[in-house]
């Protein structure tokens, strides 16, 4: 029989394993929509209106049945039906819809809340496509100049090889349509959660504090 | 290993502090180090996006050399180890490294505190574009000089605030400290017998409780004594004086006379004067007991008053004769002080209107050389006071009683005494001591003998009293004492040695001087040793022997009184001189057996003497009898032919 302070311990190492396993689990679903519970749908519920509950439930409905015929082969179309059913979504700026300059939302807030700017409708659908299957290195949010509004713009761009132009998913366009072919708007700088791997095994973009804030609310998201 | 309390206390204080004040750095050094780290990482980030920004229209155009350019200014500032450009097919467009440099730290800091060379890397896009990526490795030289000089500058910050904190806490200590300073001197006294100390009264409640109690202890045994000294007083002054008149009765004079006249070594010659009343009973019928102890009452402060003026010894020796010792004086001195006498009595027997209703007679036993017992002296008086008497005409008569010493003159003594002295013709004898009640040995005194021309040894007794005449005690005594320590070194199976000194010697700083660093190279005899002093050679001058006995208890020795309880002032000098015990004279011990008076006297000095830790022994008890009656008084142990008697000592 082992000392009692020694069996403590290995039951804390076990429970360590156990939360760390779930953590990553987590880390990987992070902004899925298989990652909201019931309880979070009744949070966003009471927060946004009945009617969120019944949005959430079709947006899980929309990935799960895309999900099972989506393919490889396939990926451009979805592009498109990601892209259209995202941009369902009111366009509503960030002062007006959340009382601040600038915020970046959850999937499930923008669902949930039927609005949001710019950057919301990119990272839903970067998460959408990542849980769809497609391979995150081919997807990157692009800080963008929007030539006709004059002003900052985020989009989400899909390179199907590295060397590629890419194709731009816009909440202003339901088309899909090649970069070389958006003259309105000039690339400033794109990023995506794989840029960790770049920085040396850190997450690089803990560095971008809207992304730190984002992913801290998933993962609370997560845990409901 | 430590002494004071306060040592402790501040290494104990010393130890703690250096202890949290470690910690504290510690624990800033390792946070600034993680501080530094983060910032490396986020130093290598901001560069890495900023160049993708900037490179990726050069790279479009795949202008290496302006690329170059470009990077050039941002690698020299030298806060980057490595950049690379990398195409997206993963070449290596452009690659800047810095040649090993040193750190600026040393080797043990990096090792202790490493700090990571962070890269960050940043996509190079040319519009739409992914055409490479940059990579920045930051260089820690920078980090890693920033974190030096934290650890330097913290640490002087703490050693300063360590310095200080020790200087605060050690003052501290003192002054919460100090009255036990204080107790701790009376605590030092009491154990050295002498209870007149009190401790002050400090602010701190345990010590204040401490203090409280030491004094009050202290003052109760200080009480204590004052009572038992009272009452050892009344009780010699009722054994050994007369009730009527106040002088000395009978058995007073006769301890006191062997004190004075025989056992104090320094007389040579003297006189015994008495005077005695005739027909005293007559007057006492005729005139009533009142008027007769009036009358006696006023010859005795006479006979008092004359007998102090030449420093003789008066007593009342039976009911209408008075006896006084006259040591020193001469046959005509004797003779001069008697004819005195008489006509101060006759003025006080006048004034009282006496004169013709009582007459008395005087006579004078004279000696030379030490004094006879005073049997002997007594008789050669009373036979000149008879031949007064038969011729009626109340002149002064004086008898001889000379003893066998003053057979050799003075100058013959002297020339005796010097060859003795410079050949060493002296023998060394031992008297047991003996505990009471158990008779077992507790001590050895040491006695010395002069081998005259013809081998006889001669008793101190006999030829001391020349020695001291003629200024020779410390010569006498630095021979014998030579003798006794050095053969008490090569004796180490012996115990307590008791050993006699003259108070004349320890009067002189050379003596004490020889004496003190010839038991200091002889440590093993001086614990062993105790110093006999005459009481009434004590007596004389307290100031000498209280030098003497402190020089003692440095060297380890100790001292002691013998012929004690003679003296006037017997009971005051016990107290003052505090010695290791007092050895009663040999003339205590008739009286002892006779009355009940000096017996309480004997248990009232035992017990004035056991707060004090001075034991009583008595000295030349010669039967059995008087054994009971010492131990029932608390006497510690005895010597005398009893004991055991003189044997030669040797080693």
């Amino acid at each position: 029989m082992l000392p009692t302070s020694w069996r403590g311990s290995r039951r804390y190492a076990f429970a360590s394993v156990l939360l760390a396993t779930a953590l990553a689990v987590w880390a990987g679903q992070l902004g899925f929509s298989t990652s909201v519970s019931a309880v979070l749908i009744d949070q966003y519920a009471s927060r946004f209106g009945q009617d969120a509950r019944e949005r959430l439930l079709g947006w899980r409905a929309f990935v799960k049945g895309h999900g099972t015929e989506a393919q490889v082969a396939r990926e451009t179309a979805m592009l498109a039906i990601v892209n259209r059913y995202f941009n369902r979504a009111r366009f509503v700026s960030d002062i007006e819809h959340w009382g601040v300059d600038d915020y970046w939302a959850t999937p499930a807030e923008l669902i949930a809340s039927d609005g949001g700017d710019c950057e919301d409708y990119a990272i839903a659908k970067y998460f959408a496509l990542k849980e769809l299957g497609i391979p995150r290195a081919r997807l990157r949010i692009t800080y963008v100049r929007s030539l006709l509004l004059k002003q900052a713009h985020m989009v989400l761009a899909y390179y199907p090889t590295p060397q590629a132009d890419p194709l731009i998913l816009d909440n202003l366009d339901d088309q899909i349509r090649p970069g070389s072919q958006r003259l309105d708007l000039v690339a400033v700088y794109s990023f995506n959660d794989e840029d960790a791997l770049i920085a040396g095994g850190r997450p690089a973009f803990r560095q971008v504090r809207r992304w730190r804030d984002l992913t801290d609310r998933l993962e609370r998201e997560a845990r409901t | 290993m430590f002494g004071s309390l306060r040592q402790q206390l501040l290494a104990g204080i010393s130890v703690a502090f250096l202890l949290l004040l470690t910690g504290i750095e510690t624990i800033h050094v390792v946070a600034a180090r993680r501080i530094m780290q983060e910032r490396l990482e986020s130093h290598a980030q901001d560069a890495a996006t900023s160049l993708g920004l900037s490179l990726g229209a050069l790279l479009a155009h795949a202008d290496l050399a302006l690329a170059e350019t470009v990077i050039n200014p941002v690698f020299d500032r030298g806060y980057y180890q490595r950049i690379e450009l990398i195409s997206i097919e993963g070449r290596v467009l452009l690659a800047k490294k810095l040649p090993a440099i040193e750190l600026g730290v040393p080797e043990w800091f990096a090792t202790l505190l490493p700090l990571e060379a962070p890269t960050a890397g940043s996509l190079v896009m040319a519009g739409w574009k992914q055409v490479g990526s940059v990579h920045v490795t930051s260089h820690p030289r920078f980090a890693y000089r920033q974190l030096w000089r934290t650890t330097w500058g913290t640490l002087a910050w703490m050693a300063a605030l360590y310095c200080a904190s020790l200087v605060a806490a050690f003052a501290f200590l003192k002054s919460v400290l100090l009255p036990l300073e204080s107790i701790e001197r009376v605590a030092i006294a009491i154990g050295n017998r002498d209870f007149t100390a009190a401790a002050e009264t400090p602010r701190t409640r345990e010590l204040r409780h401490v203090a409280a109690t030491i004094n009050s202890l202290s003052a109760k045994v200080k009480q204590a004594i004052e009572i038992e000294g009272a009452r050892a007083e009344s009780l010699r002054q009722e054994a050994y004086h007369d009730s009527v008149t106040g002088l000395l009765n009978r058995r007073g004079f006769s301890t006191q006379f062997e004190a004075r006249m025989r056992d104090a070594g320094d007389v040579y010659r003297g006189a015994l004067v008495i005077l005695q009343f005739h027909d005293f009973a007559a007057f006492n019928r005729d005139a009533g007991y009142e008027q007769g102890d009036a009358l006696l009452e006023s010859v005795a402060a006479v006979i008092a008053a004359r007998s102090e003026a030449v420093g003789g010894l008066s007593a009342h020796w039976s009911g209408a004769a008075f006896v006084i010792a006259l040591p020193n004086a001469s046959g005509e001195g004797a003779g001069i002080f008697a004819d005195e006498l008489a006509r101060a009595v006759d003025a006080a027997l006048a004034e009282a209107g006496h004169v013709a209703s009582v007459g008395y007679n005087l006579g004078v036993g004279t000696f030379k050389g030490a004094s006879p017992p005073l049997g002997q002296l007594l008789a050669a008086a009373d036979g000149a006071v008879a031949r007064a008497a038969s011729r009626g005409n109340g002149l002064v008569d004086q008898g001889a009683a000379d003893s066998a010493a003053a057979t050799l003159g003075s100058s013959a003594w002297r020339a005796r005494l010097e060859k003795a002295l410079s050949s060493g013709n002296f023998e060394l004898y031992s008297q047991p001591v003996l505990g009471l009640p158990r008779r077992d040995l507790v001590q050895h005194e040491i006695l010395a003998r002069l081998i005259d021309e013809s081998g006889r040894s001669v008793a101190a007794a006999d030829f001391f009293p020349m020695v001291v005449r003629h200024g020779m005690a410390a010569r006498l005594d630095k021979l014998i004492l030579d003798r006794v320590i050095g053969q008490l070194a090569r004796t180490p199976q012996m115990g307590e040695t008791a050993v006699n000194v003259s108070a004349t010697s320890i009067a002189s700083g050379d003596f004490l001087k020889w004496l003190k660093s010839r038991l200091l190279a002889a440590p093993a005899a001086a614990h062993r040793l105790v110093f006999e002093l005459s009481e009434s050679g004590s007596a004389l001058d307290r100031d000498s022997v209280l030098r003497f006995s402190a020089m003692l208890r440095q060297a380890g020795a100790r001292f002691a009184l013998d012929n004690f309880g003679l003296h006037r002032e017997s009971l005051q000098l016990m107290r003052a001189l505090l010695p290791a015990y007092v050895k009663l004279s040999r003339a205590h011990n008739a009286a002892l057996r006779a009355d009940e008076a000096s017996r309480f006297f004997v248990a009232s000095l035992v017990r004035l003497g056991a707060p004090l830790e001075i034991r009583v022994i008595a000295q030349g008890v010669e039967d059995e009898e008087v054994l009971p009656i010492l131990s029932s008084a608390g006497v510690a142990g005895f010597q005398g032919y009893l004991g055991g008697p003189l044997s030669v000592w040797r080693s």
